[in-house]
Parts: structure tokens; sequence; C-alpha cells
């Protein structure tokens, strides 16, 4: 059995930042990073990327921290292991090799998976999902021999593979079962935009569509879609949303919901365990919600607020996250909780017509979230005045004006 | 670490690595923000705004501390912020 001070499950950016926080406030306490995948910290949102996948950037980058930082920083990183079980009340954790480790501090910083696919052939080879570097090799080498490929969702993954698909020369068609790209995050004007830029740009779209069957031997070779339409395959891309895999940490009788429950300090209900990242649903108390969001800037400030807190500071998670994209001659940003819902009143910004589009979402007088196309230099200013919870009631008009500075409501 | 004994001078955003992650502006929002191409530039004096390279002197917030832009370049996921002190001396990546 292996006792440390501090555990944190989850070597990603939200627990390798979390074990540098502690140790720049914890000089001897011991630490370990469980994480299931082989590697040291890399660059996750760089994995999309298509100047990542195409070799513009050399491989190399893709390494947040060198292969010494662990041990310089007393570290331990027990890399290619699964935690199995936990034990609140001993303080303990199983891993997947049998052994045990104790605790007296817990980080469960584990991220998501990608949701698998069920559909019929879908166990072929030539199907890829994109979430860890080893599923982003195996793309990188698909695409060197493949010719046509089909992207399975919409959203930032499936945009971005497009784009990567596109300027490797390969034959795209994307499967979407909604009527239009990123139905419901998006209005359809939004959506809309994204669609004539990705057809634009040579990816053939289906709409309402699902794949009824993958065909082909061992190997995809073509689909069949459910109104009978055929497309030629070599490889196929899915994204289809992630989900947390944490039944572990449920069944060590821990709140769940469709993440890991925290308050506002990122504890959950047990003592002395703590969550972060991308498998937090945690209070917001900026958007005064209970909210669980999975983009790189949100997983790394939580690392740091839980490994403050993990050093016996109680700090509150206070931040607006976003996350953004380009390709296709367009920009994309996120800002906030952009989840429509009966409570928010929806600002257009702008006329979709024009290419530059905006929706501010707005609940009870306050900016909750907002979506940009070609508008990403407005993102810092929303974010400002989301997290000053400036009443922007009576301001609608100007929210909806094009041309109207943002940055004038923050001043009142 | 967070600490530095050498002061900042110059700031470089390399282009060819920013993918607008924007975490820079996250935690120095004073200094870098994204343009209309989703890469992050930084804020100067009379509104001059471009990747640099930029001497820390010249930024509109001229006495943001060097913990923050560190703080900031090292938030980057592509680390494409690169900082140099007075000698010349690439401090960061």
């Amino acid at each position: 059995m292996k006792e440390v001070k501090y555990l944190i499950i989850g070597g990603g950016i939200a627990g390798t930042t979390a074990a540098e926080t502690i140790r720049q406030n914890d000089l001897n306490g011991t630490i370990a990073i469980v994480s299931d995948e082989p590697y040291r910290l890399y660059s996750r949102i760089m994995l999309s990327k298509p100047n990542f996948f195409l070799e513009k950037i050399p491989f190399e980058q893709i390494w947040l921290k060198k292969e010494p930082w662990y041990a310089e920083n007393n570290i331990m990183l027990l890399a290619g292991k699964k935690a199995v079980s936990l034990d609140f009340v001993k303080k303990e954790v199983k891993l997947d090799n049998g052994e045990i480790v104790r605790y007296e501090k817990l980080l469960l910083a584990v991220g998501g998976c990608a949701r698998q696919w069920g559909t019929n052939g879908s166990g072929k080879k030539g199907i890829f999902y994109l979430r860890t570097l080893d599923d982003a090799k195996a793309i990188i080498s698909a695409v060197k021999s493949s010719k046509n490929a089909v992207a399975i969702g919409g959203g930032f993954i499936s945009f971005e593979m497009c784009d990567m698909l596109k300027l490797a020369g390969i034959n795209v068609s994307l499967i979407l079962r909604e009527s239009y790209f990123w139905e419901p995050i998006l209005d359809e004007p939004s959506g809309r935009i994204i669609e004539r830029a990705l057809e634009k740009g040579g990816v053939k779209i289906f709409y309402n569509s699902e794949v009824k069957e993958i065909i082909g031997g061992d190997k995809a070779e073509e689909v069949i879609l459910d109104k009978g339409e055929r497309i030629p395959c070599d490889m196929l891309v899915v994204g289809i949303g992630v989900v947390c895999p944490f039944s572990w940490v449920q069944a060590g009788g821990i709140s769940v919901n469709r993440g890991i429950l925290a308050n506002e300090y990122l504890e959950t209900d047990k003592p002395d365990i703590w969550t972060a990242g991308d498998s937090a649903e945690f209070n917001d108390i900026i958007l005064g919600e209970r909210v669980q969001l999975g983009n790189w800037v949100n997983a790394q400030m939580q690392g740091r607020i839980a490994g403050l807190n993990m050093v016996g500071k109680r700090n509150p998670f206070k931040l607006v996250s976003f996350y953004t994209t380009q390709g296709f001659g367009i920009t994309i940003a996120f800002v906030g909780d952009v989840k429509p819902g009966q409570d928010r009143l929806v600002i257009g910004r702008g006329l979709p017509d024009s290419g530059s589009y905006g929706r501010i979402l707005v609940k009870d007088g306050e900016i909750m979230g907002a979506t940009l196309i070609n508008r990403t230099s407005e993102l810092g200013t929303i974010s400002k005045l989301i997290e000053k919870d400036i009443k922007v009631s009576g301001h609608e008009k100007e929210l909806g004006d094009a041309n109207f500075d943002l940055k004038k409501l923050i001043n009142g | 670490m967070t600490d530095s004994i050498n002061k900042i001078k110059k700031i470089i955003v390399d282009r060819n690595l920013c993918i607008g992650a924007a975490s820079c502006v996250v935690v120095a929002g004073s200094v870098f923000e994204l343009n209309g191409e989703n890469k992050a530039v930084m804020k100067q004096k009379e509104g001059i705004k471009n990747s640099g390279p930029v001497e820390k002197e010249n930024l509109e917030d001229s006495l943001i501390d060097d913990g923050t832009l560190i703080l900031a370049a090292q938030s980057c996921p592509t680390r494409a912020i690169i900082l140099y002190d007075e000698d010349g001396k690439q401090i960061y990546p």
C-alpha cells in the first residue's frame, strides 16, 4: 500500500495544475497523480487543431511538461493506471493493478470520455473518436491514406475535424441528426452561417440523417444513411459528445449527476475530496447556477483553485470561461453558459446575413453567456459583463445593435 | 513556479502556435485580447494591438506584475507566449 498526502486522479490539465499549485504551497507533502493514459501532461486542446494534425506544428509542442518535471517537483506520476474503487471512510483508492493508495486529501479530476456510437457496424476499423493522444495518433495515421471521410455530429470537434480533413485534401461528408449545425445550442441563423462556411469549404452536409449501417469487411468502406443515401468512406470521425467515466466514484458514495457534484469551493459531499475540470458539476457563483463546463480554461483554473483549497485555503471558484475555434474562414466562440432554456432571453446581436452574428443569453436581467460568430473580439468584454453581474435590463436594444460598443455598459 | 528573479522586458505571441484558446485573456485580460482572426494580441499604448514583440513598458497596462504575465504564458495550451528578460534571455517557455 502507498500512502500519500495528496492523491490526484487524472493527469490532464486540471489534475496537473492542482499538483503544481499544491507543490508551490506545500513543499514537502507527498503528491501522486494517477493517469489512465501512458503519458505526461500534454495539450489536449491541441489534439483537434488542424495545424497539429497536419504536422505544421512540431509534434513535440504537444508536451506541456518536460519529462523530469515530475521528479524535480517530487510529484509521483502513476501513468497508465486506472482508479477502480474508492473508500472515503478508510480514505483509500484502489487501482486496476490491485494497488491501494491511501490519501489524506483526494482530487477527482477524471475528465471525460468520448461518447461511444452504437450503430450497426460501428465496431469496424476506420472509426475514430478524438479524446486522447492515442486517438489523435490513430487519426493522423489514417488521414495519410484516406480519400473519403465521414464526420458524425455537429459541434466543436466535428467542425475542427472537418477543417483538418479538408485541409488534408480528403472528401468530407458531415452527417447531422439535427436540422441545422449545433441545434439546439445555437439558433438556426447561427447554425446556417457555420454550414455556409463548411459547404463553401467543400463539406457535404446531410441533415436530419443518421447512419443506418456501416458496410465493409474488417474495415469501414461505406455508410448507408437512414434515408438510403450511400457514402463511400475510408474513415469516420465520431464527435457525439462526452461522458464522464465516474461509475467507480458514484459506487464509492460520492453524489453525482451528469458530473461529480461540488459546491463553489469544488468540494464534493464527502470530506477531503475535491473535484475539478470537465468532470466537475459545480455551483457557479457568478451565474448562480450549477454547471458543468468542458473547456480548457475552466479545467486549468479549477485545478488551481482545488489545489489551493487542498492545502488549506478556502477560495471559491469564480471564472467566466469560454471556448473558441476557427476554421473555414470563420471564428466561433462560446462564453459562459450557453445552454438555451425557457428562463433565458436570447438577444441576437447583428444580422446573420452579414456573417458576423452574436447571441447574448440573459437571465433575470444579467448576461449568462453568449455565442459569437466572427465576433470573437467581443469575448473579453462580454466576460466582464457576466463576471461583474452588470444589470443589462433596459439595454436590450444596445445589446442587439452590432455597432454598439459593449464596453460602455461596463462603466454604467 | 511563478516567481522569477529576472524582470520581464519583452513579450511575443507566436501567431503560428496561437489557437485562440484565450487562457491568457482570462489570466491577464488587461494585456491580452483576441483579434478578429482569433489570435491573441497585446494591448499597447496609443491603441496599438498586435502580437509583438512588445516591450513591457509599452503595454497599455505597463504596471502589470511579472507574476501575472508568467502565469498567462504558462496557462497557454500551445506555449505561444514567449517572455524575455532585460538581458534578452528567454524566460518562458
